[in-house]
């Protein structure tokens, strides 16, 4: 077996008595870009922190390459990070800040302002070489600190949320420059992001935290098409959490008894090991279409009444209740909801296939 | 309208006090010290005149200059000391303790503000004397008295005295205000601590530092406590001199030209000392 270029085993880190990052199991491999994904608090910047050296963990080990490096500090390791408020030296030019690193190296003066200037202008902000960091636009610094970590030719880059500062055409901008640049060079990228879109836009990997644990870790596609617990598939897109108790199974499809009738789902790999527990399942909201009768192309079908609609761009959220008072959300498009009509009058029914239900640990 | 006219008489009426106080006590004073050098003595009587003497007669005397030469040197001499001998400590404070921790140890700095200066002088009489207690340790081991009150650097350590805490706690918060995360990438890009402390930490605290450095220079430069009493005036000092002149046959008009020239010299040097400060600053 290969060695993976970063490895987090069995790594907690605890603040006096809160524990930020909860026995952190992960492999991160050469060339990848893996995105740690969650809401303030749930361990992924410390994790970050842990793996750049400026966070000892309390259990467990950090390796790169197969070494521990628990107790390497920052100075004394190959990690470079570009920080959230970026953290350019203020009383540096630009290209000063960027050739920090290899006066570190000493790498001589010459030869450090050539590489430093190849990097300015791969990220097209070499006409701001000899400016103040305070006269630059947001978008352009954090090309500096950008040029700033890659100057040195790491194998790893981290990054922590350094698009938030950026209004939102520029985080696209910046997005589109990041691929690019990770592709090109082929080192890998660890991003921690709150931000969902961020995330799947650019990562291979996304590993969901939340409370300090790892929730999932997936493609984009999996983890927006398979959530595989409550929190993730609260987090990630809008879906649907039904549940039920088992009753039979036929042909990989599984009959739960919910309120309003039977659920019917596909059996997955989630399935749990007892299955007289009561079983739940996500459904996403795109996968949840309303029509004015019953369709039996469909094997789930409800009678709905409408609670609520929001429209968001080209698209609708139906807001539904079942008779039994469940509440569904179902995502439809304009164009359906002209061929709806007006929901306030009639009876019309939400289905969707067992197909896309899955089901989800607690 | 009606906001805003209400608006500007109340900020006026705050603004107007401390605005009269400053003409009344700072500017008219300063323009009659300038009226005062070009007036003459008679017969031990200060008489409104308007004569170029006292600027010529001071600036002739070899006493003068040699006494300006060291007022300047001991009070730029003190600044760097002060500097370098807080920094240590300014620098432990902000960065390595904890924010309970340091908020006692900023309040014990500014206690000994609580006592009278000259108090704190007369205290250092003690410990500097001939047979006083540093001297009386040091023959005890041997070493044999070393001649520290009446010197040089009797007046130095009572510059120190006036300025240390100040300059202390002027460090400490432009060490304070420092982003951390500068520090951070510093050690990120492979930066020891200790380059990191000269490269990072000296010059992203630059003004502060300056600063501190400066009001030790301002408030050694016009000091006469420490050159007294500790100096024993073996210094003669421009605040000595001052002193002298206007004691000495009423010659008020040689003694503003004096402080006249300090002034220049103080707004000189605080002028040149911000424009290093703020160096490529916007």
């Amino acid at each position: 077996m290969s060695e993976s270029l970063v490895e987090f085993r069995n790594v907690s880190k605890h603040f006096d008595d809160y524990t930020a990052v909860d026995n952190l199991n992960l492999s991160i491999e050469q060339g990848e870009f893996i995105a740690l994904m969650g809401s303030s608090g749930c361990g992924k910047t410390t994790s970050l922190r842990m793996l750049a050296g400026f966070e000892e963990p309390s259990e467990g080990e950090v390796l790169l390459r197969g070494k521990c490096i628990n107790h390497l500090k920052s100075y004394q390791r190959n990690t470079p990070l570009v920080w959230q408020t970026l953290a350019l030296f203020p009383f540096l030019s630009v290209v000063e800040n960027v050739e920090f690193g290899l006066r570190m190296q000493k790498v001589a003066k010459p030869e450090r302002r050539k590489r430093a200037l190849k990097w300015l202008d791969n990220l097209a902000i070499a006409e701001f070489a000899e400016r103040r960091v305070d006269q630059l636009s947001g978008g352009q610094r954090q090309r500096v600190a950008l040029a700033r970590t890659l100057v040195t030719e790491p194998e790893i880059l981290l990054l922590d949320e350094p698009l938030s500062a950026l209004d939102s055409n520029m985080v696209v901008h910046m997005q589109g420059v990041l691929t690019e640049l990770q592709r090109e060079l082929g080192i890998t990228f660890i991003y921690v992001t709150h931000s969902q879109s961020e995330a799947f836009a650019m990562a291979d990997r996304v590993v969901i935290m939340n409370e300090g644990r790892v929730q999932q870790i997936g493609s984009p596609k999996d983890l927006y098409q398979r959530p595989n617990n409550h929190f993730v598939a609260g987090f990630v897109g809008k879906n649907n959490i039904l549940g039920g108790q088992y009753k039979s199974e036929h042909n990989g499809i599984w009959v739960l008894a919910g309120n309003d009738g039977d659920y019917k789902i596909k059996a997955s790999e989630a399935e749990p090991a007892d299955r007289s527990a009561a079983t739940d399942f996500a459904i996403s909201a795109d996968r949840v279409f309303v029509s004015r009768t019953v369709n039996s192309d469909f094997d789930n079908q409800f009678l709905c009444r409408l609670k609520g609609e929001e429209f968001v761009g080209s698209a609708v959220v139906l807001y539904l209740e079942t008779e039994s008072g469940e509440q569904i959300i179902s995502l439809v498009t304009q164009a359906q909801m002209e061929v709806l009509g007006d929901l306030k009058k009639g009876d019309y029914y939400a289905h969707w296939q067992s197909d896309h239900c899955h089901i989800i640990k607690p | 309208m009606g906001l805003i006219s209400n608006r500007s008489i109340f900020s006026a009426f705050f603004s107007f006090p401390p605005l009269i106080y400053q003409l009344a006590f700072f500017v008219f004073p300063l323009f009659f010290l300038l009226v005062l050098s070009f007036w003459s003595v008679k017969f031990y009587r200060v008489q409104p005149d308007f004569t170029f003497s006292n600027w010529l007669y001071i600036f002739e005397k070899g006493y003068f200059w040699k006494s300006y030469g060291w007022t300047f040197s001991l009070a730029a001499m003190t600044s760097i000391i002060a500097s370098v001998i807080a920094f240590p400590a300014s620098y432990y404070i902000s960065f390595k303790l904890s924010e309970n921790i340091k908020r006692i140890v900023l309040l014990s700095l500014i206690v000994p503000f609580f006592t009278s200066y000259l108090v704190r002088i007369y205290s250092w009489q003690v410990f500097l004397n001939d047979n006083g207690i540093i001297n009386a340790a040091l023959d005890y081991i041997g070493v044999g008295a070393v001649a520290m009150i009446n010197t040089k650097l009797g007046s130095v350590i009572g510059y120190l005295t006036l300025s240390l805490p100040l300059v202390i706690l002027l460090q400490v918060f432009s060490l304070s205000n420092i982003d951390r995360n500068l520090v951070e990438a510093a050690h990120n890009l492979k930066c020891s601590p200790l380059k990191t402390i000269f490269l990072v930490v000296i010059p992203a605290a630059r003004v502060g530092l300056v600063l501190a450095a400066l009001f030790c220079f301002i408030l050694s430069f016009g000091d006469f406590v420490s050159p007294i009493y500790l100096g024993g005036a073996t210094t003669q000092t421009l605040s000595i001199l001052i002193i002298d002149l206007s004691k000495a046959g009423q010659q008020w008009p040689r003694a503003a030209v004096v402080a006249i020239t300090m002034i220049v010299t103080l707004l000189a040097t605080t002028f040149l000392a911000l424009r290093f400060a703020y160096k490529g600053k916007s």
